[in-house]
């Protein structure tokens, strides 16, 4: 394990809920506890190589954040003639939100990049996040919420 | 402890334990997009919390009795119109792995129910990823009531140690359960389709077996198949009828 993948490790545990954390392959076992009375970023690591001792990092305290860059939007406005569909990859149930509670992945305005979740299918009680092959912005969500849908059914109406 | 056996081949290399959490599933989806979750990593807890079964539903389990698990896959091979495959994946390899205690009583309940003589001992919960019409990550998440003894009557639920009269050893279970996962995905990735059908069907729960139904009324039919979409084929007095999830009940 590379020290980036602990970093990211102790940053994804600080951010979570979970107080402690073990993991184990097949060179490392690591466990990780989180204080409650210590600040957020910081937690205490404790690694013990049980095999290749080769490229163990040094035990010790890590309190390093890792900073998420996005991608500045580099859009550019165009006629909406030739709008794209984004299409249903199978015969399912449409939902725009990950469950009842939450708001929906994207909607009319939005603007989207290849790699975000629109939607999801359920097909037989299997849950598939559609995720986007495009860039542009939403036009239109032409499936309404829980309805089934066919495959290649167009989803949504995107301006490119 | 979890601790993989060493015959495993890829499934459970990265182990990551978490004394208790909310969903593993949620989890898992979470180190995946952090990067953590490597392919065939698997997330369990003693303790899951808020365990989902389908869209609303939740999954109750007690501390330290059950298995309660997720993995990751990245089936790139089956496109998104057969992702049924993994369903069937996933519960044929539950049930082998079942029936080292009892040959014939485990059945799949269509879709991916775990049935121990009417009673559920086991369910299966699928998260994917669909990438360019792709299927790029698969989490897999499994529970299976183990050493837990007492059940909501209203939920017709068991455990192992329930029906056998024994405790069970968890670790080796899990293992077991990895060991036919990894099997039957590599008859799948060999495009052996047919195989892993024909394995579901033989151990579907009602197949061709008499039955009451409820879909807008009730009705007498028998499960006759499923459909390549995974859709329950039922031969009524109508002819042969097809059913979504949830558009049809198990009555008796």
């Amino acid at each position: 394990m590379k020290i980036k993948e602990i970093r990211d490790l102790i940053d994804f545990i600080s951010q979570s809920e979970l107080n402690e954390v073990n993991i184990e392959t097949t060179d490392f076992k690591i466990s990780v506890k989180k204080s409650p009375d210590i600040s957020v970023n910081s937690g205490e690591i404790m690694v013990s190589p049980t095999n290749s001792p080769a490229n163990t990092p040094a035990a010790g305290t890590v309190s390093e954040t890792v900073e998420i860059k996005t991608d500045a939007s580099e859009e550019k406005t165009k006629p909406a003639s030739n709008l794209k569909e984004i299409k249903s990859p199978m015969i399912g149930t449409f939902y725009t939100a990950a469950n009842p509670e939450s708001p929906p992945f994207v909607e009319p305005g939005d603007k989207i990049k290849p790699g975000q979740t629109v939607c999801i299918i359920e097909a037989m009680k299997l849950f598939n996040e559609i995720e986007a092959e495009i860039s542009g912005t939403i036009v239109e969500i032409l499936v309404d919420n829980a309805t089934p849908v066919e495959f290649d059914q167009p989803l949504f109406l995107v301006d490119p | 402890m979890y601790k993989i056996f060493e015959e495993i081949q890829f499934i459970g290399k990265q182990l990551i334990f978490l004394p208790k959490c909310r969903s593993t599933n949620d989890m898992a989806a979470d180190m995946l997009k952090k990067g953590v979750l490597k392919e065939g990593g698997i997330v369990i807890t003693d303790h899951q919390q808020a365990g989902r079964g389908q869209r609303g539903n939740t999954w109750v389990s007690s501390e330290n009795k059950n298995l309660t698990f997720s993995i990751l896959l990245k089936p790139h091979f089956i496109s998104p119109t057969d992702s049924f495959a993994l369903n069937m994946l996933v519960s044929v390899a539950i049930v082998n792995a079942l029936k080292g205690l009892d040959r014939s009583m485990f059945k799949i309940k269509w879709p991916n129910d775990i049935m121990y003589n009417g009673y559920k001992v086991g369910g299966i919960l699928i998260e994917n990823t669909i990438q360019v019409a792709k299927i790029e990550n698969s989490i897999i998440g499994i529970g299976i009531n183990v050493n837990q003894n007492s059940f909501d009557y209203l939920f017709k639920a068991a455990s192992l140690s329930n029906i056998f009269k024994r405790p069970f050893d968890l670790n080796n279970l899990l293992n077991e359960i990895i060991k036919q996962i990894e099997e039957q995905f590599s008859i799948l990735k060999s495009g052996n389709y047919h195989i892993l059908r024909s394995n579901y069907l033989e151990n579907l729960y009602w197949l061709n077996e008499k039955h009451r139904f409820f879909s807008m009324v009730e009705f007498t039919g028998m499960i006759i198949g499923i459909d390549p979409a995974g859709r329950l084929m039922v031969e009524t007095e109508n002819g042969i009828e097809k059913f979504n999830f949830k558009e049809i009940k198990y009555l008796e």
